[in-house]
């Protein structure tokens, strides 16, 4: 785990004080349970072996936040979908990371949303978040699931040519306060700067989150690094910019997770219909 | 004895029967080379179809080197070889005009690929998965895991849909409600459904269409949109939640009506009372 420092130490029932990811300590034979948003996890270390049960309920907007270690061992027996993983070495260590998603995100402003010749403005895009659960010293992934599964959306000029996104159940939202915040979503700055000629009209944007690192700020809330797209002078084409320093409205943002597709380039240059619609 | 075995030595040494060794050694070293180029040739970078087109076009150069060095070494003239072969052609041209015509059409189905190994196709009535194209036919293994062999010759007459050939696919739905039903309504519970359905597209949106007033239901299409691998669970997964939704708010998916009119010339239909117990009341 990177720039997050928890103790290693069995908790017991708690409502919420310490984040719900990082690292625990399980005992033999004791569950844990963790509620994040619409997720519920459970997870059983028995000798050899670790059990993950999971329940997801049907609202996306779900804020829950519990956690209990141990929890009732009951609760998992009766969950439908339970993974059993076998594992050698009988260490209790237990990570849970949050992660970004393996594939871009497409957010849309709630109404027609345009950006006049030469101006500049900065949006905030919410991303639905994953978590990877591993075990053992040293860790094994054992599960990398969504928190609420996001619905597949195209991006692309036709049905023919594009991309496999994810789409963002969030709005674009212009200022902070908007901002409809929950533990199993990431924030996004996104500063977008039209050089153009023309105006920009905003129907869709396309988040490259997969390529983006996680952050932490003091208040709990994950961010992401902040992203800046400039539409060119030409108008046919637009850079996409991944800011190197941590997220600017984060504070004491501390690292949390890399990106899933790491060592490409921060600068790219594509075609203006690859990044907005 | 002792001649028989300076003939043996004779036949051994002698330049004559060097050759023969030679276009022996040739042939299986050949052979045995067009096998290994067909069955183990590095090419796991490139697209199934790719590797079987050069893995094949290798060989078959492989063979035919082989065959015409081998020929070489035994002292045949290829060039009467080929002088003769031009009449055999023509001969063996009229009694294989079929696989001729297959063999043409294998190599035009080559250069167009409009499918390759893997892709789901559907020809007439036949629809599977490409296993093999080879040049004289293309080999299909169905859903029901049969092998189907197509000429390549119908092939390029027939149509041939491709059903894997683009990244996503449109299912179309197809609902009938009760009369008394709401259109609006109907069509907010189906945007619904479509919307909470995480591998139902949301771009490009689902396409609703009022189809008309049916017999006895008024019909709609509900077209929404998913991956290709995801084709059939998408469809039984709208299906099953529209039905679920549909019951849950109390819209009726109607079976066929009859309504019996005895028209107004005639006298009305005698209706009949009979109570729980089967008798008549009056």
């Amino acid at each position: 785990m990177t720039g997050h420092e928890e103790s290693d130490v069995i908790i017991g029932v708690q409502t919420i004080e310490r984040p719900w990811h990082g690292r625990f300590q399980l005992a033999e034979d004791s569950v844990g349970r963790w509620r994040i948003g619409p997720l519920s996890l459970w997870v059983q270390r028995l000798r050899g072996e670790w059990r993950i049960a999971r329940e997801t309920v049907d609202d996306p907007m779900d804020g829950n936040l519990e956690l209990e270690i141990p929890a009732d061992v009951d609760d998992l027996l009766t969950k439908k979908v339970v993974d059993r993983f076998g594992v050698a070495g009988d260490s209790g260590d237990l990570e849970m990371m949050p992660a970004l998603a393996d594939r871009p995100v497409v957010a849309r402003p709630a109404k027609p949303f345009h950006v006049p010749q030469g101006q500049q403005v900065t949006v905030f895009v919410g991303s639905p978040l994953w978590v990877k659960i591993s075990a053992g010293t040293p860790p094994i992934q054992l599960l990398d699931q969504p928190i609420f599964r996001p619905s597949d959306t195209w991006f692309g000029p036709s049905t023919m040519e594009g991309e496999l996104c994810y789409a963002s159940r969030t709005y674009l939202r212009l200022n902070l306060e908007g901002v409809i915040r929950r533990p199993h979503w990431a924030l996004t700055v996104v500063k977008i700067l039209n050089r153009s000629d023309t105006q920009l009209n905003i129907e869709l944007l396309k988040l490259p989150v997969s390529r983006l690192t996680l952050y932490q700020g003091s208040d709990g809330q994950l961010w992401t690094q902040d992203v800046a797209f400039k539409r060119d002078k030409d108008g046919d084409s637009a850079t996409l910019r991944i800011q190197k320093a941590a997220p600017s409205f984060a504070q004491d943002a501390a690292l949390l997770a890399e990106p899933r597709q790491s060592g490409e380039e921060n600068v790219v240059m594509r075609a203006f219909s690859a990044i907005f619609s | 004895m002792t001649g028989m075995l300076t003939t043996i030595k004779e036949f051994l040494i002698g330049v004559q029967s060097n050759s023969y060794l030679r276009a022996v050694v040739i042939l299986v070293v050949g052979f045995l080379l067009a096998r290994v180029v067909r069955k183990h040739l590095p090419t796991k970078r490139l697209h199934p179809q790719h590797q079987l087109v050069l893995r094949r076009s290798l060989s078959y150069i492989v063979v035919g080197v082989t065959i015409s060095w081998t020929l070489r070494e035994l002292g045949v003239s290829l060039s009467v070889l080929i002088g003769a072969a031009g009449i055999l052609t023509v001969a063996v041209g009229f009694a294989a005009q079929t696989s001729a015509s297959n063999l043409i059409s294998g190599l035009f189905l080559m250069g167009e690929q409009p499918f390759v190994i893997g892709d789901i196709i559907k020809v007439g009535d036949t629809t599977g998965y490409v296993v093999s194209i080879d040049l004289l036919s293309v080999k299909l293994r169905t859903f029901d895991n049969l092998l189907v062999r197509i000429p390549n010759e119908t092939m390029l007459k027939s149509n041939v849909t491709n059903l894997t050939h683009f990244p996503i696919r449109r299912v179309d739905l197809l609902v009938g409600v009760a009369y008394k039903e709401d259109i609006g309504k109907v069509k907010e519970v189906l945007f619904e459904v479509a919307d909470k359905n995480p591998i139902c597209l949301e771009e490009p949106r689902p396409l609703f269409i009022f189809l008309g007033y049916g017999d006895s239901s008024l019909n709609f299409q509900f077209s929404v949109w998913g991956v290709k691998d995801k084709f059939l669970d998408l469809r039984n997964a709208m299906y099953e939640e529209i039905k679920r939704v549909f019951d849950e708010r109390g819209i009726e998916i109607p079976f066929p009506h009859r309504t019996l009119y005895a028209g107004s010339v005639t006298d009305p239909l005698p209706v009949r009372l009979v109570t729980d117990a089967g008798t008549d009341p009056r």
